[in-house]
């Protein structure tokens, strides 16, 4: 089960105070990659994701501190320069695991072992749903953008921002509408309950969770 | 077999079904042609319960549709228009278990069941890809895959060929040509060409049946189904005008303009 793994190694990333530590997490990952073999455009993602999280503590750099440069913006330091790499590998590192495991193996999956795992049948199944549908949902909304920005000359601002109001309550109508469809759809196939998602057992985020575990404790 | 009586349904205030009658017998293919917003899609909504007559009854081997749904459902498995409002689960085995599960299988015969349906429709290498991953017409096939799943003996298709390109339509085509004989099938649409697989036909408008009768039947009347904004292919009006069948497909096309030119050059 991969998801109680994820939960201790996002929490204990987080609570590291030092790189080194940090280093150990990264190693730990890196174990991950190798055991997953997940598809070259996962790194594409982390790679976005790295640059995405170091944009977001790049004020970090300036915190108080010994100044080692000063840029016309302020001065950076090396309590920041430290400081910026403690948060971006905190945040890169908890993030990316989630990442490289959901899409290794699967929503579904994941789904299946918060089933096991008990968590609660609805938030299981809303989750299922969203997952399911919400690229058609984006895919709908673009359409109908699409076609209001086609017909929408000669229109002030206000005017055009009133409409795109309406149109996402048109699109939370159309949903609903969806919605029932959906559900005749279930009725017609005897709907009673939903199947259990189904999880295997695997050694892998076991031994992982001891070996992250262990490497705090030492 | 089902038997339609005085068949009356509104939505609000406006009547979709106005006194539909129609007995459609075990194992025949029966198309039902009719313009868009004629009453098809709601005619078969109701064939398995979904929803209720407000008038008149719907039998289907004996029971009350409306009164005995959960039974009635078992029987009628309801492929719909947009394949999207069908497939709901992330997976498509998920989605094709979805009605076995709810039939009551469990474990290795779940999957069997799963796997079955998606060999008829040749797709058994899909079984763990994403929905969301699949084209329209992919999902159009596997949508048929979750109600074959169930074994239902009545197969009801709701314009089964709408959006599809050619090699999709014809992949419908076939698997409908592999499910005749084995199950009642009903289709309902508004392409005339493809209702030519049919062993009967309905022609409905404005909530009434209009006509029935085989597709030689109602697709000859070319001035009547025009008149219902139905748009009749050249190639059936070519047969028709030469006095010939209207042919199920191309093959049996071919062979019928072959005699045709054989008997006529002598």
């Amino acid at each position: 089960m991969y998801l109680p793994f994820l939960l201790i190694y996002a929490l204990l990333v987080v609570t590291r105070k030092s790189l080194i530590e940090l280093a150990y997490f990264g190693v730990v990952l890196g174990c991950l990659i190798l055991m997953l073999k997940p598809k070259k455009s996962i790194f594409k993602h982390l790679g976005f994701l790295l640059g995405f999280e170091g944009f977001l503590f790049i004020l970090a750099l300036f915190n108080p501190g010994e100044v080692i440069l000063v840029t016309p913006i302020g001065a950076i330091t090396k309590e920041g320069i430290y400081s910026f790499f403690l948060l971006l590998g905190r945040a890169f590192l908890s993030s990316s695991v989630v990442v490289l495991v959901s899409n290794s193996l699967g929503f579904s999956k994941i789904l299946a072992e918060m089933e096991t795992l008990k968590f609660p049948r609805i938030l299981v199944l809303t989750l299922a749903f969203t997952y399911r549908y919400l690229d058609l949902f984006k895919d709908e909304a673009l359409r109908m953008k699409r076609a209001l920005d086609s017909r929408a000359f000669g229109i002030g601002k206000l005017e055009y921002y009133k409409k795109l109001g309406a149109l996402i309550g048109e699109i939370f109508a159309r949903a609903y509408l969806r919605n029932e469809k959906i559900y005749m759809s279930m009725l017609s196939r005897g709907f009673g309950e939903f199947p259990k998602f189904e999880t295997k057992k695997d050694i892998i985020p076991i031994a992982l969770t001891m070996i992250v575990l262990l490497g705090v404790l030492l | 077999m089902i038997e339609i009586k005085d068949l009356h349904f509104s939505y609000g205030e406006s009547e979709i079904l106005k006194g539909i009658n129609l007995k459609i017998r075990k194992g025949e293919v029966f198309g039902l042609l009719g313009p868009n917003g004629a009453g098809k899609s709601t005619l078969l909504l109701h064939l398995n319960g979904l929803l209720k007559p407000k008038r008149g009854t719907v039998i289907v081997d004996g029971l009350d549709a409306s009164k005995n749904s959960k039974e009635v459902r078992r029987k009628v498995g309801i492929v719909f228009q947009d394949p999207n409002d069908q497939l709901f689960s992330p997976t498509v085995f998920e989605d094709v278990a979805f009605g076995p599960y709810n039939l009551g299988l469990r474990g290795e015969d779940l999957k069997e069941r799963v796997l079955e349906a998606l060999k008829l429709i040749g797709m058994e290498s899909y079984i763990h890809r994403e929905i969301k991953h699949l084209s329209f017409g992919e999902k159009k096939r596997i949508a048929i895959a979750t109600v074959l799943a169930m074994k239902p003996g009545i197969l009801v298709f709701d314009e089964p060929f709408a959006n599809l390109d050619f090699k999709g339509k014809q992949m419908i085509r076939n698997i409908i040509e592999k499910l005749k004989g084995e199950k009642t099938i009903i289709l309902a649409s508004h392409e005339v060409e493809y209702l030519t697989l049919c062993d009967r036909i309905a022609l409905i408008d404005e909530g009434k049946i209009v006509k029935v009768g085989t597709p030689k039947q109602v697709l000859s009347d070319v001035k009547l189904l025009r008149k219902h904004n139905l748009d009749v292919p050249p190639l059936i009006e070519l047969f028709l005008s030469l006095g010939l069948e209207v042919p199920k497909d191309l093959e049996e096309a071919k062979k019928s303009i072959g005699n045709f030119l054989s008997q006529n050059s002598k």
